[in-house]
């Protein structure tokens, strides 16, 4: 047989999904406050901090894991709470990857964002507060287009997955991590049959958040 | 010291962009319920000085007092002046959605209860004509009917202070005149102090008790007041 569609695929596939979900809203949660506030903020090493912010961005996915690995092991500060080989280690992995590239691309679409959209509001009553929301809400096409570049970072990687998902058979295996078990094991169809899902989901959230795009011109 | 039934009092004040000095007022004063206009070429800090005195700029010195409370105090004294003043640009942004999302903005920011809406909309669309408009993507505008749309958005909230930024360029010549009469209307019922900025030296002689000229930064009184 060419490739094999079963319930452990299905799994794959689920968890996948699910953790990349959680990871990039969760990291959204963050990011998105986040480049609001740094957009909004005037301080002197605001500069260097973006710099940071955008070299993070290409921060490799194995460091990530290598430090989440230091922090979750028996002998790190959160080895007690039994995360390291969890779903919820993965979800911690990805959550750092995708703050990065959240923010980031969160500080970009309030830069591009015509500067009338905050004189205007707070002109016409609007608090500091409720000026922040009306930036998010005239700013939400490219914050969708930030989150969607979050998820697609999150939903692709495999070295932070593997090293503190464990890549368990039915508990921790993500469609990478069995596209990179089955490509050591020398089963390449069905590694390449996990890969097409891979990018057939990819593709479809980019579709869906492109779409959400062209709606709004 | 302020001078009592000053509305706006201005002092040594100083903006500058960069090394480049926009505007320098040695002491203006404007008392409540005038209307004034600011005439003066492209860049002679016209749109500057609006939006200084609608706080969305800070000078880069002197003072600056509104109703006796200076725009310097904490940040709860600033929004309490900001509650009364509105400013509409000369090219005004319409947040997306409708024209009538656009119009009750500043009614709901401000909360003002929701019963009292349509009477507070009621004459604005009228006179500005945009009744037939308001179910209309604000996007999809012309720039005449841009700028009625967020003077209405500006009327509706019966601001003590409304400063408007060439409030007419863009609307037909046609719909001027009423549009004028309007803003006349709004003070006498409503003490409102109206400071706009115009090309049109005839539009400030007709409307204005008070014409200050503007040259590369620095005012002069032309007609009907002075400086102190």
């Amino acid at each position: 047989m060419f490739f094999s569609w079963n319930r452990e695929v299905m799994d794959i596939v689920g968890l996948s999904f699910r953790v990349s979900t959680l990871s990039t809203f969760l990291a959204s949660l963050m990011s998105i406050p986040l480049g609001l506030s740094l957009f909004l903020s005037r301080f002197r090493g605001k500069p260097f901090l973006l710099q940071v912010v955008n070299s993070l961005m290409a921060m490799p996915t194995v460091v990530i894991g290598l430090l989440v690995y230091g922090v979750l092991s028996r002998q790190g500060p959160l080895g007690p709470l039994g995360l390291l080989y969890t779903p919820g280690a993965i979800v911690i992995g990805e959550v750092i990857m995708a703050l990065p590239i959240i923010t980031a691309l969160t500080y970009a679409a309030f830069e591009g964002l015509d500067p009338r959209v905050r004189r205007t509001a707070l002109t016409l009553g609007a608090t500091l507060w409720s000026s922040s929301w009306v930036m998010i809400r005239e700013a939400r096409y490219a914050l969708l287009a930030a989150v969607g570049a979050g998820f697609g970072r999150v939903l692709s990687e495999v070295g932070s997955a593997l090293m503190v998902g464990g890549n368990i058979r039915g508990y921790t295996r993500t469609m990478t991590t069995a596209i990179a078990l089955e490509t050591s094991k020398g089963e390449f169809s069905q590694a390449l049959f996990l890969g097409m899902l891979l990018l057939v989901l990819a593709l479809s959230i980019n579709v869906l958040v492109r779409k959400s795009l062209r709606r709004r011109s | 010291m302020q001078e009592a039934n000053a509305l706006y009092r201005l002092s040594g004040m100083t903006k500058h962009y960069g090394e480049r000095l926009v505007l320098d007022i040695p002491l203006l004063q404007i008392p409540p319920a005038t209307v004034c206009a600011l005439v003066g070429e492209n860049g002679s800090g016209k749109s500057t000085l609006l939006r200084l005195l609608a706080l969305l700029e800070s000078a880069t010195s002197g003072e600056l007092f509104c109703q006796g409370l200076s725009v310097n105090g904490s940040r709860s004294q600033r929004a309490e002046i900001r509650r009364e003043v509105t400013l509409v640009e000369q090219n005004p942004y319409l947040f997306q959605g409708k024209v009538y999302d656009n119009i009750v903005f500043g009614l709901r920011t401000r909360g003002v209860p929701k019963g009292l809406w349509p009477s507070r909309m009621k004459e604005p669309l009228e006179v500005l004509e945009l009744e037939h408009l308001l179910g209309r993507p604000a996007h999809g505008l012309s720039a005449g009917e841009t700028q009625r749309v967020a003077l209405a958005r500006a009327l509706v909230i019966q601001p003590q202070v409304l400063l408007l930024d060439e409030p007419t360029a863009n609307v037909d010549a046609g719909r001027v005149p009423r549009i004028e009469q309007f803003l006349l209307d709004v003070r006498a019922q409503h003490g409102t102090t109206i400071l706009f900025s115009t090309h049109n030296h005839d539009q400030a002689d007709r409307m204005a008790d008070q014409v200050f000229q503007l040259v590369q930064g620095r005012i002069r009184v032309l007609a009907g007041g002075a400086l102190s």
